[in-house]
């Protein structure tokens, strides 16, 4: 049984009474492990693909089943604990709460968690947030950051709570080339010792081109290459 | 651990835009300052009048025709005024059917530098043979009946003569009378009259100093027996005797409680129209924010965020807000039911003021309102931003 499963996937959007596919009769069978890069240009249909992935928007129609359950079908309530406890989210936009400093915003997936934040999941975040090379801006603000920095401290988050799966929107688009490179050397440790599962949409094709499997989003068609 | 929490990341989001945070606490803490004001002045005028009543012990009270107010005014507010019926109105009142016992007081009022050398007040002349109410305090207080010549004063009174720690003399309507003690405050407007017995009356007429003729008296009050209705046997003396009026117990007070009721319209509406301009003003303020933070919101939800998460989020911060604002609500009201008491009339002359069971229910009582409409107000905006979809809230980027 594939780790994630897309069975005729379709999402549509009415904009002023015009049907739009974002995503048309998508199938696609993803195993435990795998690293995937979807390429394609603005508006083909792969922010969208992410959010159905990640249970934060529902297909019109089709099923996407993740370890056997279909997320479809799950109460908002279980959704919500299924991308607590199972999705890593890296946004393609700065998604930083702007009043909680870099730790605490390391720390926001864990508040929804029943168990709350403990000691060691304080020692994990400030970990994180060595290997992402910020550990001096631990108790900076959003604003007082970079925009790559932002980004960097968005990684980390995703991070936090250990996810099965990172759904990854152009998560470098910030970085200069050597912080390009030094997230990505994490997201491949990340793949490897700990058996991640990433989802990443990319403009960059050398970034692409370091995945397992590749794929190009045209239109809502998605097509391996 | 309690180095980050929701309740945490609550105050958090307070600290963003203080001002804001400050003009609803604000409009809070006005509201519940008019309710705490309202409520406190309206339960202290019915506490007063309810303890007036109770601590009198009489039925029914018969009056000169005509001086209801004036016996109420004299008995509920400690003003100083006298009325006067004739004496030989015990004799026909006793003859109506239900009446048990009956005594009679005299009031008289003095002048400072006419008659007496004690500031402003009202002399009351009891029966000491009949008498019900002043002999209760009495026996607890002095042990033994007033002797002629003697006074006890009433407790406000006592600071105003400086009786007390010493027996003094004083004179009263050219007779020399003894202080000897003091009563323990009563809760009526008898605790600012000085008490003598009845059989001093004579003299003080004889003095000439006093507009009393012989053989007037002021009020009676009187039980009823076992089984009669009071305001049935007061009204049969109304219709039996022309001289006088009555009031039966229920009633006393009636007049202020009638007055009272139109006070409480007012603050009805006031606080009504107060409550309902919080609401809206805590709608608009809380449906900014939401409109602010659905982006926020969208990312929580996708990190993970339950709509409980929200709710427990949001409701936190309007509570906090409403607490503060009741808070200082409750100070700022209670401040002002005890200053501006000073400035009403009403409450100036009312013996007795609300004690701390009553003000702790009055606070809670505002504390809750304020917080509630806090509440109120969010409500609206909070189920639309918990019922958001993540996507299309972080896609309104």
């Amino acid at each position: 049984m594939p780790f994630i499963k897309l069975e005729s996937v379709t999402k549509t959007y009415f904009i002023e009474e015009q049907k739009i596919d974002a995503v048309k009769n998508l199938s696609l069978d993803i195993k435990r492990g795998e690293f995937i890069s979807i390429v394609g240009h603005s508006g083909s249909g792969k922010t969208t693909l992410l959010s159905m992935l990640g249970g934060i928007a529902n297909p019109t129609s089709g099923a996407i089943i993740h370890n056997g359950v279909n997320i479809c079908s799950l109460t908002d309530e279980s959704l919500s604990e299924h991308r607590c406890q199972k999705i890593g989210f890296m946004f393609q936009f700065s998604s930083l709460l702007q009043m909680l400093t870099v730790k605490e915003n390391v720390l926001v997936p864990l508040l929804f968690k029943t168990e709350g934040v403990t000691t060691d999941d304080l020692d994990r975040a400030v970990d994180l947030l060595k290997k992402v090379g910020l550990e001096d801006k631990l108790k900076a603000f959003p604003s007082q950051l970079s925009g790559g920095q932002q980004r960097r401290v968005a990684i980390a988050r995703s991070f936090i709570n250990d996810p099965e799966l990172i759904l990854a929107d152009e998560p470098t688009g910030d970085l200069d080339e050597e912080t390009e490179a030094e997230m990505m050397g994490l997201f491949d440790s990340m793949n490897k010792e700990r058996n991640m599962t990433f989802v990443m949409v990319t403009h960059n094709s050398d970034l692409a081109n370091r995945a397992s499997r590749r794929f190009r989003m045209t239109n809502g068609i998605i097509k391996e290459l | 651990m309690a180095h980050f929490s929701l309740s945490i990341f609550a105050f958090k989001n307070l600290r963003r835009k203080p001002l804001r945070t400050a003009i609803l606490s604000l409009s809070i803490a006005l509201l519940v300052a008019v309710t705490v004001f309202s409520i406190s002045f309206v339960t202290r005028i019915n506490a007063s009048i309810n303890k007036a009543t109770e601590r009198l012990g009489a039925d029914i009270l018969i009056v000169p025709a005509g001086s209801r107010g004036a016996a109420e005014d004299v008995l509920l507010e400690s003003k100083s005024k006298s009325f006067f019926m004739d004496k030989s109105l015990i004799d026909k009142v006793k003859e109506i059917k239900g009446i048990d016992v009956l005594t009679y007081q005299t009031y008289l009022v003095t002048l400072t530098g006419k008659c007496c050398d004690v500031p402003d007040a009202v002399i009351v002349a009891f029966d000491q043979d009949t008498d019900f109410i002043i002999a209760p305090w009495l026996k607890e207080k002095l042990k033994r009946k007033l002797k002629k010549g003697e006074a006890v004063v009433g407790s406000e009174s006592a600071f105003n003569i400086d009786v007390g720690l010493m027996e003094v003399d004083s004179v009263l309507f050219g007779n020399v009378f003894k202080m000897v003690g003091v009563l323990d405050k009563t809760g009526t407007g008898l605790d600012t009259a000085i008490f003598v017995s009845d059989e001093n009356m004579p003299d003080i007429i004889k003095s000439g100093q006093s507009e009393i003729k012989p053989n007037q008296i002021s009020l009676m009050f009187a039980k009823v027996k076992s089984g009669y209705d009071s305001s049935k046997v007061a009204g049969k003396i109304e219709d039996s005797i022309i001289e006088v009026d009555t009031i039966a117990r229920k009633d006393i007070g009636k007049a202020m409680i009638d007055a009272l009721k139109d006070i409480n319209r007012i603050f009805l509406i006031t606080i009504t129209l107060a409550c309902i301009l919080s609401t809206f003003l805590a709608w608009s303020v809380f449906s900014a924010i939401a409109n602010e933070r659905a982006k926020e919101v969208g990312i929580m939800r996708a990190l993970g965020a339950k709509e409980s998460h929200i709710t427990k989020l949001f409701l936190t911060e309007v509570v906090i807000i409403g607490a503060i604002g009741s808070l200082a609500g409750v100070a700022g009201g209670t401040a002002l039911s005890i200053v501006l008491a000073k400035g009403f009339t009403i409450l100036k002359n009312l013996s007795v003021d609300l004690n701390i069971i009553q003000r702790s229910i009055i606070s809670v009582v505002g504390l809750c309102a304020g917080t509630g409409i806090c509440v109120s107000g969010a409500l609206f905006p909070l189920r639309r931003l918990k019922k958001m979809e993540p996507l299309s809230v972080i896609k309104e980027d």
